[in-house]
């Protein structure tokens, strides 16, 4: 049976309100409860219309780039992608950002380059939805990407490996699908592959232009052929379905749903977009084995919970929470990005969820709106406030001992109920899983 | 209410005023008149760690205010003395209020406090019981760290030592804020860094906009020479900190405090002016304004010693660009018309998005007609050499601070979009909330033509003068 066959909803399986938060917090960063609730009304096809319209039909999201680095500050960079994600103008662009940010980790702590990381995620909005190898091939050009893997110094007297190896093992191929033959040829058709003036300089004197074989390849190879090469590679196909279905479906997928994908990825002229709008619609997508299977990372948890209230916050403050919290976007902490999944949970990570939402919920993160008592204005007894704030956080699927505790609570809160009911739910077990 | 303040905010602040008009006795200045018609003194106790408060009225119409006072509740303690309403927080602090006016013309005002001819508002603060209150004395020099302590010494000793702060408010062409306070620093060890006598001192002027002006008639020198005198001792691990690297760039020719700093003469004056405008193209989104600090030279050997501290500065930092594999500056000798220099820039901006915010600098570090001018721009660094070649001075009694409205909000104004993104992510705000924010700014600025605060520390006290000259 193919693994991504569509979902169909049925009287039996619904589109209910438990599978739409659920498109809605791995295909984005979440969606408030009336907003929720309204796709569940208008039904699957407009959820995933939602979560991936037309790239024309939106606002472009470099629209407001040039003030966003103007200051040349690191931290107002980090805020502009906090704000953009939290605009949420078109879900999968900024979710897939994150993910390609995760993929070619680049950080800013050896850049040294505000501008240069703030460009570098423009590339994965405008590209990141669409062709592969079109991405990888602007990749190898980017000047954060270059610095960071050294390939500005890497040059036809002196080779430097290091982006070559990546762009193999990381990038495009995965360990296993590349010999060290193929790096060390790899390396010199990405010699000079440099920076000048903050852009991609093509060094001609610095560039190796005697053949090459790379992957099987022959000829005077540089590093456009390097990316086209390695992106075509059916090995390729497979490495990138498993990145997304760890990313998007299940931290552990088995062979055939990596086999379905990696077709799917084949069928659709290798566009992103259009695979990933075949697994988010798929019965894979929405299985039992998928629901809850990830742990919500930092920014998830952080801007998750800003969309999910669907008020307003200080992008500033809220960058600070996800450091906090153990994320901070643009300083990966090495070429492998995040690890994520369990590293991202501790007894320590909890408490401090806990404080986050207590302070946002509280005023203290920023100028949060609306305020908790207004989300749940108009429930007074406990087991409806408790019922609510299941719905607001949880979409209502609580485990029978997760409700009783959360009734607990409601009808021991005083002074601000509603935020101590609410806050109550973003600390349960449930609230913590993706 | 400002002219140009968006008009959602007008309404907003009428619809305000009007709100607390007939909720009263009528119209605002109406219950002004009957309630305090004739004066109001207001009164602050301390006792122990509650305050208390008295209020002495002399009501246009004694019925009105009594009624006034009952529709806010029977929390305050209240009679009539005579035509004076008299009011207190509670019964003990209505008891502590005297029981007849201070003079034969019926003001409950004492005049040894503040003699005020025209003063719409006068008021005195006892400092050494707000002192005992805090628990002694010198709490605020001493909380202040190094340059604090620079800019603010004479205003913190001022409160730390005084015993009475008078305060009075003038309405006359301008809104004149004057509070003087009966303590010097000029008797104290920092008073030492301040010039002897407070007669003043001639600065240079600066023709055109000019956003904002600085003076600061201190001396850094001394400040530098004898750390441990001005400076906590944190302080002073910091000044040497800066002094063992700084005294390296000119290695043993000479020595920074004395024949960099030693060389040069007070006050120091910063300017900062209107930015040029560079074509829309070459614009980046934050524009900065031109900045000039400008300090008189006692001996003219400093600028061999400058310009050698330069040429090795220029070296590290590009040493330090290089790394970083960023474009070199450009160094450059300079030639004014009025001074010459040296100047750094950085080479034309190629690179992608529009150009950053350091792209249309020129740091400069100039000397002409007996001044050091360090400037952010060669043309900022021009403007104010013309200024100290030209015959016109502004005479400036110790420290002052002057702010021109309408030429700070056409400042903001070039980097409006860039402003609005910054409020949007440290405020949360959406675009149009941060947007009109800063039309508000706009609108506020421009109503004024200029904002002034002066520090004047004379021989026995202290004043602090805030005047504000409304845009006509």
């Amino acid at each position: 049976m193919n693994p991504l066959a569509p979902y169909e909803p049925s009287a039996r399986d619904p589109f209910d309100l438990r599978k739409c938060g659920h498109l809605l917090r791995r295909a984005g960063f979440g969606a408030s409860l009336p907003e929720r609730q309204r796709l569940v009304r208008e039904g699957l096809a407009a959820a995933l219309q939602h979560v991936a319209p037309p790239l024309a039909e939106v606002p472009a999201a470099d629209a407001l780039l040039n003030e966003a680095i103007a200051f040349g500050s690191i931290e107002r960079v980090r805020a502009f992608r906090v704000w953009l994600a939290l605009q949420n103008t078109h879900p999968l662009r900024e979710r897939l950002s994150y993910f390609w940010h995760g993929h070619f980790a680049t950080s800013n702590s050896k850049v040294q380059d505000p501008r240069a990381m703030a460009l570098m995620m423009a590339t994965f909005d405008r590209l990141g939805t669409g062709r592969f190898d079109e991405l990888l091939t602007a990749m190898l050009r980017d000047p954060a990407l270059l610095r960071w893997l050294d390939n500005d110094v890497n040059t036809s007297k002196q080779p430097n490996e290091n982006l070559a190896r990546e762009v193999f093992e990381l990038f495009a191929l995965g360990r296993g699908n590349y010999s060290e033959r193929d790096i060390k040829e790899a390396a010199r058709a990405l010699t000079g592959w440099h920076v000048r003036d903050g852009q991609f300089f093509r060094a001609g004197y610095l560039h190796d232009d005697g053949d090459k074989e790379v992957l099987g390849v022959r000829g005077k190879l540089d590093g456009d052929d390097v990316a086209a090469i390695a992106a075509a590679r059916p090995e390729s196909a497979r490495f990138l379905a498993e990145r997304w279905l760890r990313f998007f479906v299940h931290p552990q997928p088995e062979r055939d749903e990596i086999d379905a994908l990696a077709g799917a990825y084949e069928q659709h002229g290798r566009d992103v977009g259009a695979t990933l709008r075949v697994l988010l619609g798929s019965r894979l997508f929405f299985s039992a084995r998928a629901y809850r299977s990830k742990i919500k990372s930092p920014a998830d948890f952080v801007i998750g919970s800003v969309r999910l209230i669907g008020g307003r916050a200080q992008p500033t403050a809220l960058v600070a929470a996800m450091a906090t919290l153990g994320e901070t976007w643009l300083e990966p902490p090495s070429v492998e990005g995040w690890h994520g999944e369990l590293a991202w949970l501790s007894p320590a990570a909890w408490l401090l969820r806990s404080n986050f939402v207590a302070d946002l919920l509280a005023g203290r993160r920023g100028k949060l709106a609306p305020r908790a008592a207004e989300l749940l204005r108009g429930y007074t007894r406990p087991d409806h406030l408790a019922r609510a704030a299941s719905l607001f956080c949880c979409d209502g699927d609580l485990s029978a001992d997760a409700s009783e505790r959360l009734l607990e609570v409601a009808r021991a809160a005083q002074g601000d109920r509603a935020a101590t009911v609410l806050h109550a739910a973003t600390c349960l077990p449930e609230y913590q899983l993706l | 209410m400002p002219a140009g303040l968006p008009a959602e905010v007008a309404a907003m602040v009428g619809r305000a005023w009007w709100r607390r008009g007939p909720s009263s006795t009528g119209t605002s200045a109406n219950s002004c008149a009957r309630v305090a018609g004739g004066g109001a003194a207001l009164g602050l106790l301390a006792d122990g760690a509650r305050w208390r408060w008295t209020l002495a009225l002399r009501p246009g119409e004694p019925a009105a205010a009594a009624a006034w006072l009952e529709r806010r509740g029977g929390a305050v303690a209240r009679r009539f003395e005579g035509p004076w309403l008299l009011v207190g927080s509670d019964a003990a602090a209505l008891r502590s209020m005297p029981t007849a006016p201070a003079d034969s013309e019926g003001s409950w005002w004492q005049p040894a406090l503040v003699e005020a001819e025209g003063a719409v508002l006068r008021g005195a603060v006892d400092l050494a019981a707000l002192r005992r209150l805090r628990g002694g004395d010198g709490a605020l020099l001493a909380g202040l760290d190094g340059p604090g302590r620079f800019l603010l010494a004479p205003i913190a000793h001022a409160l730390d030592h005084g015993k009475l702060l008078r305060l009075q408010l003038v309405a006359a062409s301008s809104l004149r804020l004057q509070v003087q306070a009966d303590a010097s620093i000029r008797g104290a060890a920092y008073g030492s860094l301040l010039p002897a006598g407070d007669a003043g001192r001639e600065v240079p002027r600066v023709a055109g906009d000019v956003l904002a002006t600085l003076t600061l008639d201190r001396s850094l020198h001394r400040l530098l020479a004898q750390p441990a005198t001005y400076l906590s001792p944190a302080g002073v691990t910091q000044v040497d900190s800066f002094l063992s690297i700084a005294d390296g760039f000119d290695g043993p020719n000479s020595s920074i405090v004395d024949e960099l700093f030693g060389r040069l003469a007070e006050p120091a004056t910063l300017f900062v002016l209107a930015p040029q405008l560079p074509p829309a193209a070459e614009r980046p989104p934050l524009l900065l304004p031109d900045f000039a600090a400008c300090v008189p030279v006692a001996d003219a050997r400093v600028e061999a010693v400058v310009r050698r501290v330069l040429d090795l500065i220029g070296i590290v930092v590009n040493a330090e660009r290089a790394q970083r594999r960023q474009a070199p500056l450009l160094l450059r000798r300079w030639r004014g018309e009025h001074g010459s220099g040296l100047a750094a820039e950085l080479p034309e901006w190629r690179g992608p998005g529009a150009p950053p915010l350091e792209a249309v600098l020129s740091p400069v570090v100039a000397f002409g007609h007996g001044h050091l001018v360090v400037a952010s721009t060669t043309r900022a660094a021009e403007r104010v050499l013309a200024a100290c070649a030209a015959p016109e001075r502004e005479h400036v009694r110790g420290d002052l601070l002057r702010l021109s409205g309408a030429a700070i909000a056409d400042a903001l104004a070039t980097s409006r979009d860039a402003l609005v993104l910054a409020r949007m992510l440290d405020e949360g705000e959406d675009q149009a909330g941060a947007a009109r924010f800063f039309a508000i700014a706009d609108a506020v600025l421009r109503s004024v033509q200029h904002l002034q605060v002066a520090v004047v520390p004379a021989a026995r006290e202290t004043t602090v003068t805030v005047e504000a000259v409304r845009q006509r």
